[in-house]
């Protein structure tokens, strides 16, 4: 177990002391933005348990190029940006990797998924599955303005696009993602019962 | 029963919304304390001992070492090439090979009456279907397909693969063909409810509950090569009505006959040719489907005869156009549709969602509880484990509780908090059991 000597200092500082490593530091910069670096890539991936391993890489990137950074106030963002990416390569290395361990000892265990438990895991899988459909792009696009609730202007900085850019890929995305919703049923049904699950938890 | 405006939760409008379900049931579904916590572990420790790797590492970066690659990937990228060869599934084409087209799964085929129309697969077997024959492929895997033959003949050749075991079905009526590489001739009469049966080469076996005399038992008789049989059963034991007793069975009452309007128990099966003309094609309301156009898609199903359309629809095809006409209010078209799920296509995960969406009908529109809750008893002995057993369970309970079954809904409550203490029916689970 670390226990990192304690960071004091505002931001600004804590730019500082990254840029020198200081353990404390890392430790204090980790604290501020991991609960939000992970539901981005939370909402990019699913539930996936590669996502301690993809949360520590953000990190390790973010420290790797921390001095690109240099204004202490878009280190949220800046962040953002490293996990989307981050995600990204990670789906399209996921893919590869599917298709060169076609008969690999994982493959064959992810086959052999215990049955879903819950209505709202079967759904989430099939959420994910359609995601997994899309282009790497368009799903990006989607999940952070929908899953995530980000502005149009926030989505395009995190994939670092223009908005029109993103404009284009989330009405790809929302037509694909429609289309595919209605072709299977239990999604349907679950998404048409979150209006339920609302009047229920408030009530 | 949602209303038709819950359909449009799907519009892009609505997205957010979803996306808030979509996120509320991550928190749930995930361990967001937990992955945070391994991961700073991880992170500190690689500081602290300066181990920060700039690239992480993991096996495919092993696979990309020169070394590794030239041992390797030669041998892996020939494995994966067979093995993509020998899994994937059996595709075929419909027509003469100089002017076929790629068929689909559920599509009905249907040989003109002046000549034969060939079925090709991509493993080598084939399905020459005689004139006015009528058939369509419902399922194909890497080892076989499923052919529902509807009417008239087939010349039928399986390639027999080395190394490998053939699954193919040839299904007649109530009659179930079970191949594994042979060459025969079948034969169909819908009418006389009469099956033909040729052998060439090799031997089959032919399935079905009208062999036994009570009707009860699946009985199997084995056909070889050059011998004939003619087998006939009585409309009565038409296999196609089978399943429903076994969806009830749970809770020990017969099936639910969901058929609110006359026309609901029209015959599944394709009339004749002679039927009069119609005023639209079997699949004009796919178009209006695909725009989200459900009184439309009703209405076009409509005009090319109701009856016929779902007993020509591909199995996908009649969700949709249930959904379609529950979205529009026409719940008696909705219940046509998904009692032609259950009738045309047993055992499938559709026939049981189609059961549990019975039960919606039943439950939401009718009012009709006890036919409700066995129409949600269907589901869950058809699909234990189904994706829907949590609703199942929950609108079972509520059916019993608007039944007046009260210890029964008290049982179930008890059961589903058993499964799902944080579900959407817990909180009426609790109220249940505390009155």
């Amino acid at each position: 177990m670390v226990t990192p000597l304690k960071f004091v200092g505002d931001e600004r500082a804590l730019l500082q002391a990254l840029r020198a490593r200081h353990p404390g530091a890392v430790a204090a910069f980790y604290d501020a933005h991991a609960g939000h670096v992970q539901r981005t890539l939370r909402s990019a991936m699913g539930a996936d348990a590669d996502l301690p391993d993809m949360l520590q890489e953000v990190f390790i990137r973010a420290l790797d190029n921390i001095a690109d950074l240099d204004d202490p106030e878009r280190m949220r963002s800046w962040l953002t940006t490293i996990a989307v990416f981050t995600a990204r390569a990670h789906i399209r290395r996921r893919a590869r990797r599917n298709w060169l361990s076609l008969f690999s000892p994982e493959r064959t265990r992810s086959e052999e998924q215990e049955p879903p438990c819950s209505d709202a895991r079967a759904a989430l899988r099939e959420t994910y599955a359609v995601l997994d459909r899309m282009r790497v792009d368009d799903r990006m696009a989607f999940v952070l303005r929908f899953v995530d609730g980000m502005t149009l202007p926030d989505a395009a900085e995190a994939c670092g696009v223009s908005l029109a850019t993103i404009k284009r890929r989330l009405a790809r995305a929302e037509k694909a993602f429609i289309e595919a919703a209605r072709q299977r049923p239990i999604l349907e049904q679950w998404l048409e019962r979150g209006t339920r699950w609302n009047l229920r938890k408030q009530g | 029963m949602e209303s038709p405006k819950a359909r449009l939760k799907l519009d892009s409008a609505e997205l957010g919304q979803v996306g808030e379900t979509i996120q509320r049931a991550l928190q749930e579904e995930t361990h967001a304390a937990e992955d945070i916590r391994i991961a700073r572990a991880e992170l500190l420790h690689a500081v602290t001992h300066a181990e920060l790797p700039r690239q992480p590492r993991g096996v495919f970066a092993l696979l990309l070492h020169p070394r590794v690659l030239a041992s390797f990937v030669a041998p892996i990228a020939a494995m994966a090439i067979w093995l993509f060869y020998v899994t994937r599934p059996i595709s075929f084409s419909v027509g003469p090979s100089e002017s076929s087209s790629s068929g689909h799964l559920g599509d009905v085929v249907e040989a003109a009456a002046s000549e034969s129309l060939p079925l090709n697969f991509s493993e080598g077997s084939s399905v020459m279907l005689e004139r006015g024959g009528r058939a369509r492929v419902l399922s194909a895997d890497s080892s076989g397909a499923r052919v529902l033959l509807e009417s008239g003949a087939a010349e039928v050749s399986i390639t027999h693969r080395v190394g490998r075991t053939a699954h193919w079905h040839v299904e007649a009526g109530p009659f179930r063909v079970l191949v594994t590489g042979t060459r025969f001739r079948v034969a169909w009469d819908p009418a006389a409810h009469a099956l033909d049966l040729k052998l060439h080469e090799g031997s089959v076996v032919v399935t079905s509950r009208c062999l036994d005399a009570r009707g009860s038992t699946q009985i199997e008789r084995s056909v070889f090569a050059g011998e004939s049989v003619s087998l006939s059963c009585p409309a009565a034991s038409d296999g196609l009505t089978s399943n429903e007793p076994a969806a009830s069975a749970a809770v020990g009452e017969a099936a639910p006959s969901a058929g609110i309007e006359p026309s609901a128990d029209a015959p599944l099966r394709a009339p004749p040719r002679a039927e009069p003309a119609r005023s639209e094609s079997l699949d004009a309301y796919r178009k209006h489907l695909s725009a989200g156009q459900w009184a439309d898609a009703i209405q076009a199903a409509e005009r090319a005869d109701f009856a016929r359309v779902v007993a020509n629809a591909p199995q996908g095809d009649l969700l949709q156009l249930a959904d379609a006409a529950r979205l529009s209010g026409r719940a008696a078209r909705a219940v046509q549709a998904l009692n032609a799920v259950r009738q045309r296509f047993p055992g499938s995960n559709e026939a049981a969602t189609a059961a549990f969406a019975l039960g919606r009908i039943a439950f939401d529109q009718r009012k009709a509880y006890a036919e409700a809750a066995r129409w949600f008893s269907a589901y869950l002995a058809e699909q234990p484990n189904g994706p829907l057993m949590g609703d199942a369970f929950g609108r079972l309970m509520e059916a019993h509780e608007r039944q007046g079954d009260t210890d029964v809904a008290k049982a179930d409550a008890e059961r589903y908090l058993r499964r799902f203490p944080q579900g959407p029916y817990a909180p009426e689970a609790r109220r249940i059991l505390a009155n």
